[in-house]
Order: C-alpha cells, then sequence, then structure tokens
C-alpha cells in the first residue's frame, strides 16, 4: 500500500479503511496497490485501485456491486487509454498495449473507486453489462474506438463511427486526418468514399522547447 | 397450405423514427419496434455528429483545445470549459483567485438557466405549448449577450480558461446580471402559470417514462435525471469545486415518482436556485482587480500589460504558439453541468498537448436509458421522453 492515512473519529471512513484493508488480502494476487486520497474539507474518499491481472476482475467486480461492504452501485465511466507511445521501442507493441479505467461511485458514504487495469491488444475482457446496463454503450464505443473486444457482451456494434467504417480512430497509429474521404458525386448524384487527398500537408506544429523544466527532469532521471 | 398458414411468423412493425425529425432534438435516428402503437424496443442509432473531439485534442495544445468544448454541449457552453479549466488545474496545482472563482460561479449558474429554459420550454413545444417556448427564448437571448459582452462572443465563449476567466467583470454588467435575474424570475412564475395546473401538459407528463431509483443508478443516470427518481445528489454539494458553493446554502430539489412531471418541477425549481445563487454571488462580488492566478506561466497577460512590458508580451507569445507543459499524471475530474455530471478524464505527459481526453457525456447515458424508459410507452410519449431527457446531440456524439 502506498499511502494510508488514518483520522481519527472519522468511524464511515474509517470502517472504509479497514473494508478496503480486507480486499487487498482478500484479492492480494490480482490487486498491485491501493491508494486512498481522502479530503479533509468536503468529506470525500478516492480510491485509486491498480489491478495487475484479468484474472478475478468478474469476481471483483461483483463484490464491488453486491458486497454489503462496498455497494457502489453507480459505474460514472469507462475509458481506455492506448499506451503505444509510452512503450519502449523494442517492445512487442501488442503487449500491455491498453488501459482500462472504470470510474465507480457510492453515493451514500461519497467515495470514488478509480480501477486501473492494463490489458494486452486482442485480449478479451469480461462485460459487466450484466452488473451495470450502461456499460452496454460505454463497451460499444472503446470497442468502436480502440478495438477492445469485451466478452459475452450482448450488442457488441459499432456506435460512434459510421456504418460500415473498419478503423479503430482513436489508436495512436491512426492519423487525425484518417483515410477516407466522402464526396457528393455531381454526375452520379450520389455520396462516394475516395482516399483522403490534401490539398497541402497537415501542418503539425511541435512546439515543445528543449529547455522546458519538466522535460529536463524526466531526461535526467533516464 | 393450412398448415403454412398457421405457423406464419409474426413480426412487429419497425419504424425508422429520424435522423432528421424536429422532435429528435438533432441528429437521432431511432430503430422502434412496435406491436401497435406500443414500443416494444427503442434503438438508438448515433454517431451523426460524431467529429472525433477527443481525437482533435491530443493535436491541439491544451488552450487550443478548450474552444472544443463549447461545441460539445452548445447549449450550456461554459459548463463544460470550466470542467477542462479545473482539470488542467488540478494537474497543474494551481488555486484560482476568489474574484475569478466568482466570476466562475456567475457564470456556471448562469449557463445552468440558459439550458434549462431551453430544455423545459422545448419540451413544452414538442408537447404541443408553444407560449413558453417564445418567452424562454427572448430570456436567453437576453443571456448570451452577457456572454457577448464578457467574452465577444454570444454562444462559443471560450471565456472561462485554465487559471481563471479571460476579463474582468465590469459593475454594470453586474446590474444587468441583476435586472435580467429578476425578468427570468418574473418569466418563471408566468411559464409556472401557464404549465403547472395545465390539463393536457400533466397528462402528458405525469406517470411518462418513470424511472426508478435503482434503475437510474444502475443506467448511470445524473444530474435531473437522478434526482427525479429521488437521490440527493447534487455535484455542486458533494463535490464542490470552489467553496462558494460549500458555504452557500441552497436548496436540491428531488423528486418522489420519477415521472417526467416531477423532472420537470425540478428544472423549474433548479432555475429559481440559480437565481438565488448569482444573487448572492453579486451581492458577495469582490471588488479588488483581477488577478486570476500569480502565474504568468498559465494565464495571458492582458493588453495594457503587453504595452507596457517586455516580459508580458514574451509570455503571451509563448503561451499562444508553445502554450503550457503539464506534468506527468491522469485525473477524473466532474461537475455538476446543467444535464448531469459532465466529467474530463485527462492523461498528461510532461507535453504541450494531452495524452488522452476522455469526455465523459451526461446526455450519453441519459440517451441510453431510453430504450427503458419508453418500453411499453406510445409513440407520442417517446417524444416527452426525448424532450424530458434533454438530448443534445453535440455531447452524445462527441
Amino acid at each position: 500500500m502506498k499511502s494510508l492515512i488514518i483520522l481519527p473519529g472519522l468511524n464511515e471512513k474509517l470502517r472504509l479503511f479497514h473494508i478496503l484493508i480486507l480486499l487487498r488480502s482478500f484479492f492480494h494476487k490480482i490487486i498491485n496497490n491501493i491508494e486512498l486520497i481522502y479530503d479533509f474539507n468536503l468529506n470525500i474518499i478516492d480510491i485509486f485501485i491498480n489491478l495487475s491481472n484479468i484474472k478475478y476482475f468478474w469476481t471483483f467486480m461483483i463484490v464491488i456491486k453486491n458486497s454489503l461492504l462496498f455497494n457502489y452501485y453507480q459505474l460514472n465511466d469507462i475509458t481506455c487509454i492506448d499506451n503505444l507511445s509510452l512503450l519502449k521501442a523494442n517492445q512487442d507493441n501488442n503487449k500491455n498495449r491498453f488501459t482500462l479505467i472504470y470510474i465507480f461511485t457510492n453515493i451514500k458514504t461519497k467515495s470514488r473507486i478509480i480501477l486501473r487495469l492494463i490489458i494486452n491488444k486482442n485480449q478479451r475482457v469480461p462485460s459487466l453489462t450484466n452488473l451495470f446496463s450502461c456499460a452496454n454503450w460505454l463497451e460499444r464505443e472503446i470497442y468502436d474506438l480502440f478495438g477492445v473486444i469485451f466478452s459475452n457482451h450482448p450488442d457488441l456494434r459499432r456506435i460512434l463511427t459510421d456504418y460500415g467504417f473498419t478503423h479503430n480512430p482513436l489508436l495512436k497509429d491512426f492519423p487525425l486526418t484518417g483515410y477516407l474521404e466522402l464526396r457528393y458525386n455531381e454526375s452520379l448524384k450520389c455520396v462516394e468514399y475516395q482516399p483522403v487527398k490534401l490539398m497541402q500537408e497537415y501542418r503539425f506544429f511541435n512546439f515543445e522547447s528543449p529547455w522546458n523544466q519538466y522535460l529536463i527532469k524526466t531526461k535526467l532521471n533516464i | 397450405m393450412d398448415s403454412l398458414k398457421k405457423f406464419k411468423e409474426l413480426r412487429n412493425f419497425l419504424l425508422n423514427f429520424g435522423p432528421q425529425h424536429p422532435a429528435a432534438h438533432g441528429v437521432l435516428r431511432l430503430i422502434l419496434e412496435l406491436d401497435g402503437e406500443v414500443i416494444t424496443r427503442a434503438d438508438p442509432h448515433i454517431g451523426l455528429l460524431h467529429r472525433g473531439t477527443e481525437k482533435l485534442l491530443e493535436y491541439k495544445t491544451y488552450l487550443q483545445g478548450l474552444p472544443y468544448f463549447d461545441r460539445l454541449d452548445y447549449v450550456s457552453m461554459m459548463a463544460q470549459e470550466l470542467t477542462y479549466s479545473l482539470a488542467i488545474e488540478n494537474l497543474l496545482g494551481v488555486k484560482v483567485s476568489l474574484k475569478a472563482n466568482y466570476i466562475r460561479t456567475i457564470f456556471l449558474e448562469i449557463t445552468r438557466i440558459l439550458n434549462h429554459l431551453l430544455a423545459l420550454t422545448t419540451h413544452a413545444l414538442d408537447v404541443g405549448a408553444m407560449t413558453p417556448f417564445l418567452w424562454a427564448f427572448e430570456r436567453r437571448e437576453k443571456l448570451m449577450e452577457l456572454y457577448e459582452r464578457v467574452s465577444g462572443a454570444r454562444m462559443h465563449a471560450n471565456f472561462i480558461r485554465p487559471g481563471g476567466v479571460t476579463y474582468d467583470l465590469s459593475q454594470e454588467i453586474l446590474a444587468d446580471i441583476w435586472i435580467i435575474m429578476e425578468d427570468i424570475l418574473y418569466n418563471i412564475e408566468q411559464l409556472e402559470i401557464v404549465l403547472h395546473s395545465n390539463r393536457i401538459w400533466k397528462q402528458r407528463l405525469i406517470g411518462i417514462g418513470i424511472v426508478t431509483s435503482s434503475m437510474a443508478l444502475n443506467w448511470g443516470f445524473s444530474g435531473v435525471m437522478l434526482r427525479g427518481s429521488g437521490y440527493n445528489w447534487d455535484l455542486r454539494k458533494s463535490y464542490p469545486f470552489n467553496n462558494i458553493y460549500s458555504e452557500l446554502n441552497f436548496k436540491v430539489p428531488v423528486g418522489i415518482l420519477g415521472d417526467c412531471y416531477d423532472r420537470f418541477l425540478i428544472r423549474v425549481e433548479e432555475i429559481k436556485q440559480s437565481i438565488k445563487i448569482i444573487e448572492y454571488c453579486i451581492n458577495n462580488f469582490p471588488e479588488q482587480k483581477l488577478n486570476n492566478i500569480l502565474d504568468n506561466k498559465t494565464i495571458f497577460p492582458s493588453r495594457h500589460m503587453m504595452k507596457e512590458s517586455m516580459e508580458s508580451l514574451i509570455h503571451h507569445f509563448k503561451l499562444f504558439t508553445e502554450g503550457f507543459t503539464i506534468p506527468e499524471g491522469e485525473t477524473y475530474f466532474a461537475i455538476e453541468a446543467p444535464k448531469g455530471e459532465f466529467g474530463v478524464y485527462l492523461v498528461t505527459n510532461n507535453t504541450n498537448k494531452p495524452y488522452r481526453c476522455r469526455i465523459r457525456a451526461p446526455g450519453f447515458f441519459h440517451l441510453q436509458g431510453l430504450d427503458y424508459m419508453s418500453n411499453q410507452h406510445m409513440i407520442a410519449d417517446l417524444v416527452t421522453i426525448i424532450g424530458t431527457q434533454d438530448i443534445v446531440f453535440g455531447e452524445i456524439d462527441r
């Protein structure tokens, strides 16, 4: 456990701390670390959990939702991050490619769980649609934009992109301009697809200055 | 032959609703499965307004990305700017000055009124009452004039930015806000006279689109949709982004039944509470000069300063070309936008552009619940349900 602040006199919150310690011992095989941030003024707890593997993911989710100790009934968001630029140059591009982020809220105890899970490309993730109905479209969106496949999803279709679209646009190796563009063909009187042709090269200004303080810091670390 | 007829498959009628339909509030394509006139399944097809905001943000500096947030939900512009700015401030670790916080609060509440006026009255228009729509749009225009006076743009203001706000408010604007608020309060009372006890309005709304409390959580609803089902959950109270909200004693209206009429009443009450908050802010408006944050590396210098000091000119140039750099980090920040919980998950990596910016739009979750809400309702009620969900496609499709 990275940091654990225990404040006296806060029975409700203290209970939560104990529960988390229990959770950690219970799921010690998959939990990498738990981090707690407690806002003293607002009486809010944010819990950050890093999962190391996907093995007991489904069990873990059931515990978070249905166990009387937790009852995180609301799934706020599911997000995905493409780690391509963070991977090392000689590393396999598919390994540890995506980070999935699940955000849950408990309205009663005013606390949030932010759960991170790193997966490989083409690895199947169990769908949460049976537990949280709102996971349906969120997972469809991730499938659409990143290509992560969710197993046991009732209706895994594309959602935001065009009918018949084939790529995953939020991947880091997908170009900003895309591959196809639409045009109305006056002679054929219909809309047609054609490869993107730019009259001018996309102007991508890289303004990163070499004397930037944050950059210097990281370079020194390396 | 007879036996074949016996086992003939019965198929329900499929209706294609939209994508261009005035009651769909934008480009919503709905595939409805009907049993007579009763809806058995509704399958919304979205993405017709998809502009790839999340992808574009990865190629823009933090300041260049800000105007994209105005264009997400184009009836509550500043609420989204605020979320993005707060996420950036959270990662930079800067605190905004008191006066900037007051200006932000005033404009967040003005935005809420702007949104609710549209939501309520277009809902009324869909159901059949036209007059409130005309009244509200006159007031909306006045509120958008305030936007224009403060930022130069009627709708896409780009006013609230990381580190504070763009310009200071003058006393005259505050006085005008006060006058407009009184006008709106009077107008809301008129609206209540017309709608509250209106027989047709009640028949069309009471008992329609009921969301039970457990299902509201299960479908990830937030904002009015969650409060309509009986949860006292307002991010202004439970996750306040500044201490004005925690000091202030405003009320959070909560519904009982969870039907469309409850949500209508909640929206009306929220406008009144917003007016209260704005009046509190005007009364306690700090008098000192606006200094957003004492950090020239994040917020740009004033035009006056640029003409006097060389350093300000350099800062201005650097901010609008290179922008500022945010150290490595991740944050989830959500505020109570008029439609619900609007969140930004921001991932930064030591550069001047976000590595990933996820936008959590409340409308996305509400539209997803349309299938559940419209089940076993008539087609005419579907229009009421879409109206009560307060859907805007800019934020759903992103």
